[in-house]
């Protein structure tokens, strides 16, 4: 009994079976029948559903990447062009640097700033070049506005340049206009003073103050500054003259050290 | 309605719609696996040969709406392939039975869709056996095994035991 069961339930698999192929093939030979034509359109309306959520989820996989490559592209443009910027001020700083050299006719050591001197009591700045390019002790130092001061320690590679607003740094001095001489010195203020113009000397605020070329170390003609204002003192032989340096010392970059014993018609340039 | 179908059905259905969707994307040369071979073997080993049956010639049919491919093809072949799967259960020991038994499955399944496929074209059982049968054949067992390894691994339970 047990036995014919089996046989039974194995036979109606047998026949189940049997069914679906023939259906299958009844499937085959009527290809679209009517009925499946809605169901596999349902279906095929799903399948097209997850595709379009996939296709959505590479477009933004893909969006996603694309965002990250143009950040990174952005910020890489945006260094280059600070750096291009940079450039760009420094090549016009340099063209006139140059129209400045060719104007005095003189030979010139380029060097850059590269640091604040640490020497105690001296106001100083350190460039790259020394006397491996040229420079020398005492020679002028000279930038695109005007004068910046005198070497006062050269090295092989490097040179310690005494700044005008130091209280040893005196110039012989000419007002351009009144051609008056006097001398510019610092007592620690924002600006510098002319000493020694006569009271009875007329002195205009805005006059250029130059290098008067009396001194050995600087040559005549180099701006020193302007005036900023005139005070006289009833009890003083002279005018106290208050005068704004040409240079912004605190923004130097480049400068040119004026030596006679440079080599002639070059300009020397060490970029470190 | 027991747990066990309900749970199949839901696995066939995922199966025939990653077939459409994802599949396709691991195609190798012409060949891709069959996950709904995999599932209705999975269900038939369990379920025996009448549920097996039923259940490859409704996978089979809706695989055919899917595919746009002749209809009834895949409903032949998948009824088939589920009758096989609960009737050679029986015929291996328990260790590695459910990879054989996929691999009979899978095998049958795809001589019979290609060879109806094929059929009226010049036919080759060259072609039939080494370009087309034998490497979906392959690739199949290989995915499922992988599935069936993992499965068990992750879930520690003999999923496909009968």
């Amino acid at each position: 009994m047990r036995r014919l069961g089996h046989l039974l339930y194995g036979k109606g698999s047998l026949v189940l079976l049997s069914v679906y192929i023939f259906l299958s093939f009844l499937l085959m030979n009527f290809n679209q029948p009517g009925p499946l034509r809605g169901i596999r359109l349902g279906l095929l309306a799903a399948i097209s559903g997850i595709h379009s959520l996939q296709e959505q989820f590479h477009t933004l996989h893909r969006l996603k990447a694309e965002n990250e490559a143009l950040r990174k592209e952005n910020f890489q443009l945006k260094v280059i062009n600070q750096q291009l910027g940079e450039a760009l001020l420094q090549n016009i700083r340099l063209k006139r640097l140059l129209g400045l050299k060719d104007s005095l006719n003189s030979h010139f050591i380029a060097a850059r700033v590269i640091g604040r001197g640490t020497e105690r009591g001296v106001q100083s700045i350190i460039l790259n070049v020394g006397t491996i390019e040229g420079a020398r002790k005492n020679c002028p130092v000279i930038s695109a506005d005007g004068l910046v001061g005198r070497v006062l320690i050269t090295e092989p590679h490097h040179s310690i340049v005494q700044i005008l607003m130091d209280y040893n740094a005196l110039v012989s001095a000419r007002l351009q206009q009144s051609r008056e001489v006097g001398t510019v010195a610092w007592e620690g203020n924002p600006w510098l003073e002319l000493r020694y113009i006569a009271k009875n000397v007329p002195v205009s605020v805005g006059e250029a103050v130059v290098t008067s070329g009396l001194s050995p170390f600087y040559p005549p003609g180099i701006k020193i500054g302007i005036v900023q204002s005139v005070t006289e003192n009833q009890f003083a032989f002279f005018k106290d003259i208050q005068v704004k340096p040409a240079v912004n010392f605190n923004a130097l970059e480049e400068v040119f050290i004026m030596c006679p014993d440079s080599l002639e018609n070059t300009v020397v340039i060490r970029n470190e | 309605m027991n747990n066990l179908y309900i749970r199949y059905s839901m696995f066939l259905i995922i199966a025939i719609l990653l077939q459409a969707t994802v599949v396709p994307y691991f195609t190798i040369l012409q060949w891709k696996p069959d996950l709904v071979v995999i599932v209705l073997t999975a269900f038939a080993f369990r379920a025996g040969a009448n549920w097996g049956s039923t259940a490859g010639f409704f996978s089979g049919v809706a695989t055919d709406l899917l595919s746009g491919q002749i209809l009834g093809l895949n409903a032949l072949s998948k009824t088939i392939a589920g009758y096989l799967a609960a009737t050679s259960s029986h015929l291996f020991q328990e260790q590695g039975r459910f990879v054989l038994v996929l691999l009979i499955t899978s095998l049958f399944h795809d001589l019979v869709y290609f060879f109806f496929l094929t059929i009226g074209e010049q036919f080759s059982m060259k072609l039939l056996l080494l370009q087309l049968t034998l490497p979906n054949t392959f690739y199949t067992v290989l995915v499922g095994a992988s599935i069936y390894y993992i499965w068990s691994r992750w879930f520690e339970i003999e999923t496909f035991s009968a």
